[in-house]
């Protein structure tokens, strides 16, 4: 699944059958390659992150989650990786090796772990395994 | 696998850690070993009108020189410029290095022109190091009315002040006018020097 097929997927708590808010942006942890937490909009609190964990499903139409009460307010970890945001399109994308390898245009990953899969540039595709770290001026992938 | 570069290409290239931060951008380089090879480089800031920084990168601290950033391990490994400086240039100082606008002369007194740039060898297989490889230069009338640019191919050492590169007469038989070629130049000059034999046409 990718980052922008999902967007604006509607979040639903299954205890009370209600949508909590939608899809509008992903933290993700570069060290683990993974989703650390979708980030929602039209939530009724302040609290519009879920992390990965309390995600019960991820499918096709609808983002499952047991109650409201699982979205958060960033804190601790999950603060420390809110710019990591990979979801800002045009993040340049470097090697290792100093090679300027594109723009991110789009990110897949695994809806079953939150494994990220790939991270989909203008003209290629980067195996999500090579990702190393996310900063402030780059993405930064294994030559 | 080895890449060719100009000096004047790598100022300004960003220094980007492996943690995707952008700290500095290359300002110049500081030559060691009379000019033979590069020992470090010296910093501006990153902002538009960031002035040169009071740090340094030595060579050694870089993980990859790449076509779009040099890439260091994070901010720590910048060391104090002017220890770096005096470490890598040492007593040597008025030796090597500068060589920018110089007139390079054969050892047989022919003079081939000025120096303009700076070719820059990056090897990674085995210890890494940028060695000095070549120089462009303006040259001489003599070299080829047409020709703006040619390039000089060095054996590994040579001899070089502020004023004059001294360079073998033979180098002249292996002057090209482009980088794509100049590899192969290169690698011929220095295989024909190893072998001992200098034809002078």
């Amino acid at each position: 699944m990718k980052f922008s097929e999902a967007e604006g997927r509607k979040v639903v708590s299954t205890s009370t059958a209600e949508t909590v808010g939608k899809v509008a942006d992903y933290i993700i942890d570069p060290k683990q390659k993974m989703v650390a937490a979708i980030v929602l909009k039209k939530t009724s609190g302040k609290e519009d992150t879920i992390p990965w964990d309390s995600v019960d499903a991820f499918g096709e139409d609808a983002v499952m989650i047991k109650h409201e009460d699982v979205l958060v307010v960033p804190s601790g970890r999950l603060a420390e990786l809110t710019d990591k945001r990979l979801k800002q399109h045009g993040k340049l994308v470097l090697s290792s090796a100093g090679v300027d390898l594109g723009k991110v245009e789009d990110v897949e990953f695994d809806p079953k772990t939150g494994a990220l899969t790939a991270l989909i540039l203008t003209n290629t595709r980067i195996d999500g395994r090579r990702l190393l770290a996310a900063g402030s001026y780059a993405v930064i992938v294994q030559a | 696998m080895s890449l060719l570069m100009r000096a004047s290409e790598i100022a300004k290239r960003p220094v980007v850690t492996l943690e995707g931060e952008d700290v500095a951008q290359i300002k110049d380089i500081i030559y060691s070993d009379s000019g033979g090879q590069v020992g470090g480089f010296t910093l501006n800031g990153r902002g538009f009108l960031s002035g040169p920084l009071k740090t340094a990168l030595a060579w050694g601290a870089v993980v990859a020189l790449g076509p779009d950033a040099v890439m260091i391990r994070d901010e720590a490994v910048l060391t104090d410029r002017d220890a770096l400086v005096t470490e890598i240039i040492g007593k040597n100082a008025g030796s090597g290095g500068d060589v920018l606008g110089s007139r390079v002369l054969t050892d047989d007194g022919k003079d081939l022109g000025k120096v303009l740039d700076v070719i820059i060898e990056v090897s990674d297989e085995g210890p890494s190091l940028a060695d000095v490889v070549g120089y462009e230069i303006e040259p001489a009338g003599h070299l080829g009315a047409d020709l703006k640019k040619v390039l000089v191919p060095l054996p590994d050492t040579i001899a070089a002040s502020g004023q004059h590169l001294i360079v073998p007469a033979a180098a002249l038989d292996f002057v090209t006018n482009d980088l794509a070629g100049f590899g192969a130049a290169m690698r011929d000059f220095r295989e024909q020097l190893a072998q001992g034999h200098h034809e002078v046409f």
